[in-house]
């Protein structure tokens, strides 16, 4: 019994590691933007200022000239990673959008609620993109690293 | 008085019933659409892509809209009509589609309608309406009716969804004749260029026409100046602008500079003393600088115009027209969270950039919007104003106040 006492405080000790480590990596692995692409794009990186411009509108063509679709995904993930390259909330970057598609300069970002139906929207369009803030591994998208400063590869 | 104040009390519940009604049903018909979306696949494993699409499909239409309703109430002067006693003429309304049928080209048209109080009373017209092909980053080319880009805000002075206040600085967006210097109809060359490490650079340069209302905001706004009840003629031979709009390589802090040529305006109308013709031509410049934070937005703008022409009465000719209105303003928007945000302003205006102490106005200005969802918005204004520029005699018989105010409550939903 005193065996089982002892066991079960070193399974707990092990789970708080286990948990305190996962978190740790969570909040990592959260911080850090992901580019998820079509994955017949032929680009094989991307630096923050240009998935900044993408996002705010300037930029509107990927390196080989296709142009850009960009979905907007809503939903936490989403949220933290635009707020991480643009600076601003997902609620601010709509409401700039909002100003394109009412003035009659552009047309609004393809948005998802959830990175499930972000995937499902990437891999349907060619030159799609979405920023997230969690690693996904999908058969129709592939990721693609984000520079942190500008290349000439990424151009 | 009763029926008056049960016309006011339904005037003022029905809109606000309207948008509360289209805030909930719309977002959650997008909502149910992402759902249903989204549930037919899991994280790791979308579905097999589809290979063939329908016409419809391949257009790739979207359609996008909103409706605001709002209350003005001024005290000391009218405004923009009679708003003394409180007036809610004052709503407007928009609706487009844009179809991208190929990956570079866009077509759309929006329609939109608005009532400002003695202005456009809700009048149906085409926003604008284009083709625009993007050739890549560096050019694109759009035909058509499209807005005007002078100042930060020109081409979204309607855009009630997109800012936190309720009426742009009239000091540099003129409420009444929005007509006049909101679109064209003709061409406009734009595009972005890379200035590797000095930020980017977009530009525009665009030149057309297109006819007046002579029922509509400018037009309105001229024949209460002049003492008529309607124009007779109002024309433009062209207008020609250009913009240049520097994102500095500091992020978030934007330099724009934008102006426009009007050539050959000819206004005309009948007069108790005979026939009134203006013959004039008018340069508009803008300076804008706009430095976007997180949580703060930071604006200021100084606008120039510069007219000149000639006036006849009766055939007979009359001093010349000369226009040297200028205005600026300085702004803060503090976005508190994704549901509130306020705004402080401090704005001027005068009719003469050179004999600025003749006739003036320094405004201050707070604002508040509270976002209950993303797409419904409920503001509340207060504008407080030293000076009479923006006040016509027309409307205040009974002599001007040189300190007046402005309360002003607007709700907008889009989808």
């Amino acid at each position: 019994m005193g065996g089982f006492r002892i066991e079960d405080h070193g399974g707990l000790l092990m789970y708080g590691i286990r948990t305190i480590l996962l978190f740790t990596i969570t909040i990592v692995g959260l911080n850090a933007a992901v580019v998820v692409v079509n994955r017949e794009l032929a680009d094989t990186n991307i630096s923050e200022e240009r998935v900044r411009d993408f996002l705010l509108g300037r930029s509107t063509s990927w390196s080989s000239g296709d142009p850009v679709v960009i979905i907007l995904c809503t939903d936490k993930s989403g949220e933290l990673a635009v707020s991480e390259v643009t600076g601003r909330s997902v609620s601010l970057l709509q409401r700039a959008w909002k100003r394109l598609v009412f003035s009659g300069t552009g047309a609004m970002p393809l948005q998802a609620d959830s990175v499930a139906a972000a995937l499902i929207l990437v891999a349907k369009h060619p030159g799609a993109m979405v920023i997230l803030s969690e690693e996904v591994v999908t058969d129709n998208c592939r990721i693609i690293p984000l520079l942190p400063e500008k290349t000439p590869a990424s151009q | 008085m009763t029926n008056k104040r049960i016309h006011l009390a339904l005037s003022a519940a029905l809109p606000f019933a309207l948008s509360v009604t289209l805030s909930i049903a719309l977002p959650l018909g997008y909502q149910t659409a992402m759902a249903a979306d989204s549930s037919s696949a899991e994280v790791r494993a979308p579905e097999p892509l589809a290979k063939d699409q329908s016409f419809v499909d391949s257009l790739k239409l979207e359609t996008h809209g909103f409706v605001s309703f709002g209350y003005i109430q001024s005290a000391h002067n009218n405004w923009l009509g009679p708003t003394t006693d409180g007036t809610s003429e004052f709503w407007e309304a928009a609706a487009n589609v844009i179809a991208r049928p190929m990956d570079r080209l866009r077509v759309g048209a929006q329609l939109f309608a608005r009532d400002l109080v003695d202005y456009d009373n809700g009048k149906v017209t085409v926003d604008w309406a284009y083709a625009d092909y993007r050739f890549d980053d560096a050019i694109g080319v759009q035909v058509g009716r499209f807005k005007l880009p002078l100042g930060l805000y020109n081409e979204s002075l309607d855009v009630d969804a997109a800012r936190t206040e309720i009426f742009l600085p009239p000091s540099v967006y003129d409420l009444q004749s929005r007509d006049f210097q909101v679109s064209t109809d003709g061409a406009k060359i734009y595009g972005m260029t890379d200035m590797s490490g000095g930020g980017l650079l977009e530009y525009a340069t665009y030149a057309g026409a297109k006819p007046y209302d002579l029922d509509a905001g400018y037009a309105a706004y001229v024949a209460k100046i002049i003492g008529v009840d309607r124009l007779t003629r109002l024309e433009l031979n062209y207008l020609a602008g250009a913009m240049l709009h520097w994102s500095t390589p500091i992020d978030g802090f934007t330099v724009r500079l934008s102006g426009a040529h009007l050539d050959g305006v000819v206004i005309e109308a009948s007069t108790p003393s005979g026939g009134v013709q203006f013959h004039a031509e008018f340069y508009l410049g803008y300076f804008s600088l706009l430095y976007e934070l997180p949580q703060v937005t930071l604006a200021t703008e100084y606008r120039l115009v510069y007219g000149r022409g000639d006036v006849e009465l009766g055939g007979i000719p009359m001093p010349s027209l000369v226009d040297n209105t200028e205005g600026a303003y300085v702004s803060a928007t503090w976005h508190a969270s994704s549901w509130w945000e306020t705004y402080a302003a401090i704005e001027g205006s005068w009719a003469d950039a050179q004999h600025r102490a003749e006739k003036y106005a320094y405004t201050g200005v707070l604002a508040l919007n509270v976002m209950p969802l993303p797409n419904w918005s409920m503001k509340a204004e207060i504008r407080g104003v030293r000076g009479v520029m923006g006040i016509s005699p027309a409307d205040n018989p009974d002599g001007i106040s040189d300190q007046w105010a402005v309360f002003a409550l607007k709700t907008t939903v889009d989808f």
